[in-house]
């Protein structure tokens, strides 16, 4: 009875703990026109390219998958993010043409150094970026956040049980300054393996092209949003 | 070009795909004896260049089985076998061995058995050809080849147990036809082997290259590929087949395939589909593209929708007539 509501108190932490997933809100272009007010377009810090090993979860099993791939995660970490510091101009150029007042923000965005917003519910920024209005001058915050960029491979124990493949994930949403809330919010994720062999060290060429197709068909669709 | 990296046994690091690998490099883990196991081995490369003369002789040698080979088109990106995390039962090192060797067959088997099953799945694709097909040969599909020699210049086949003459170039390769499953594209896939007159066959120019038709537009696909005992199936196969060939010798010659241009991500359609490869613009000539992959591959691609549905494409035509 006592380890039960162990367990029990232990799934109640967990869960209280999650964050709430935001769920997609579709972009309404009058959001982003003429009379919608002005927009600054902003990264994140971009994260270097990486390897990563789901299903490899004992220390033992992380340290194998790790050595087994230390060549491909050497490699990988020299990838570019090709095209991604570019989609703040080009996604700032389609709101132009949209009728819409914007302007990029050379700045990084560094999300852990934004205070957390006071009250929660649906479609309510959990960050709080109302500080930027006045900052940028701005009435809007278009965001683009790249959390997943590089390979990954499945493994089960301490053997892998894919191939790897590239990922690709970006996200990007429209807040609103005056009340903290999306306007748009959106993730993109791509994932690809390599055409044939991908075992084909020191440069994996299967693996290098699978990789600027991610980016390419992530890029094409977040940029189709705004099209 | 060809390219290899031989497998290293034990500590290399092709790793993942090999049960002794894996094998190997846990007995590195376990032996901490993990600076052995960081090599990398890259063979290089090999070319001979030819010499740019006029008036060549060409010989092509047929390869033993004239049964010209189809196959369907795949578009595989590695199997992955979906299994939740796995307890190594081990009461001792040697169980705790077994059982990852168990585990490391089945996920292996499993891995095979996926990408056996996705060919057979992708040959289905040419079932109702399959009557048409078992009547082509290579010598059928190489004769428009042999016409289409420039003046000044000989072309001609010979059988696999023939040999070329003294001043002869000697082209050997086995091309593959590959048959896209929307059925609206055929592509050629082949090795090629070259050898100017008077080089030994291991200082010849090899090249892989695939070349990628436009695709075609009908209401009845198998209707329009069997039509006329196959008409079009074998014009198309045979139109491939001289592009390939005219890439290949122009390879082999002058270089085509050498550049100094950066990769960068190109794209251009396999039928109706855009694709995307990471790769070195060649030349660009009638609505196609020549690029080179990362991995060497030369690749003839169509970069405009072509639509016809009778005759010739639009890029076709214009390659013939330039």
């Amino acid at each position: 009875m006592r380890s039960i509501l162990l367990l029990t108190g232990v799934a109640v932490l967990v869960v209280g703990c999650a964050a709430p997933i935001q769920s997609i809100v579709e972009l309404n272009k009058s959001a982003l026109n003429a009379k919608s007010g002005k927009v600054g377009v902003v990264m994140t810090p971009l994260r270097k390219a990486d390897t990563r090993f789901p299903g490899a979860d004992c220390l033992l099993c992380m340290a194998t998958a790790s050595i087994l791939n230390t060549s491909l995660t050497s490699y990988t970490q020299k990838l570019p993010p090709e095209g991604l510091p570019e989609l703040k101009g080009t996604l700032a150029e389609l709101i132009r043409k949209n009728g819409g007042e914007v302007v990029v923000i050379t700045d990084e965005l560094k999300l852990d150094e934004l205070p957390d917003f006071a009250s929660k519910g649906p479609n309510i920024a959990l960050k709080d970026f109302s500080g930027l209005k006045k900052k940028y001058a701005i009435d809007k915050i278009l965001v683009l956040d790249v959390p997943v960029l590089g390979m990954y491979r499945q493994f089960s124990g301490y053997i892998p049980t894919s191939d790897p493949r590239a990922e690709f994930e970006i996200k990007g949403y429209l807040v609103n300054l005056s009340n903290n809330t999306y306007e748009w919010y959106q993730k993109f994720s791509e994932a690809k393996g390599a055409n044939g062999n991908w075992d084909e060290p020191p440069n994996f060429p299967g693996l290098t092209n699978a990789y600027f197709q991610v980016l390419e068909m992530g890029k094409d669709k977040l940029v189709g949003t705004f099209q | 070009m060809m390219s290899s990296a031989p497998q290293l046994p034990g500590c290399g690091n092709r790793v993942g795909s090999r049960l002794g690998t894996l094998l190997g490099v846990l007995g590195c883990v376990m032996t901490l004896g993990l600076n052995a196991c960081l090599a990398d081995e890259v063979v290089g490369a090999e070319r001979v260049d030819g010499q740019a003369t006029s008036g060549r002789s060409w010989t092509l040698k047929l390869p033993t089985d004239d049964k010209v080979v189809f196959s369907g088109a795949l578009d595989f990106e590695g199997a992955s076998v979906n299994s939740g995390f796995m307890m190594y039962p081990a009461p001792n090192a040697a169980a705790f061995l077994a059982s990852v060797i168990t585990h490391a067959l089945i996920v292996g088997s499993q891995k095979d058995s996926q990408r056996e099953k996705a060919q057979e799945s992708a040959d289905k694709v040419l079932d109702p050809y399959q009557p048409i097909l078992s009547t082509i040969s290579y010598q059928e599909l190489a004769r428009p080849w042999v016409d289409g020699m420039l003046p000044g210049s000989s072309r001609k086949l010979i059988g696999a147990v023939e040999s070329p003459g003294r001043d002869e170039w000697l082209i050997e390769t086995t091309p593959v036809f590959l048959m896209a499953q929307d059925q609206r594209t055929l592509s050629l896939d082949a090795v090629v082997s070259i050898r100017a007159p008077g080089v030994t066959e291991s200082a010849g120019y090899q090249s892989h290259i695939r070349v990628i038709s436009p695709a075609v537009e009908s209401a009845d696909l198998a209707e329009m590929w069997t039509a006329g005992q196959g008409k079009k199936l074998k014009e198309i196969s045979a139109w491939l087949f001289s592009e390939f060939m005219n890439i290949a010798m122009s390879a082999a010659i002058d270089g085509t395939g050498q550049t100094s241009q950066s990769f960068r991500t190109i794209r251009y359609l396999e039928g109706t589909t855009e694709k995307m490869e990471r790769a070195q613009l060649i030349s660009e000539h009638c609505g196609r593209l020549i690029i080179k992959t990362l991995r060497g591959l030369l690749l003839s691609v169509p970069v405009k929708a072509s639509t016809s549905s009778g005759g010739n494409t639009p890029e076709i035509t214009c390659i013939q007539k330039s």
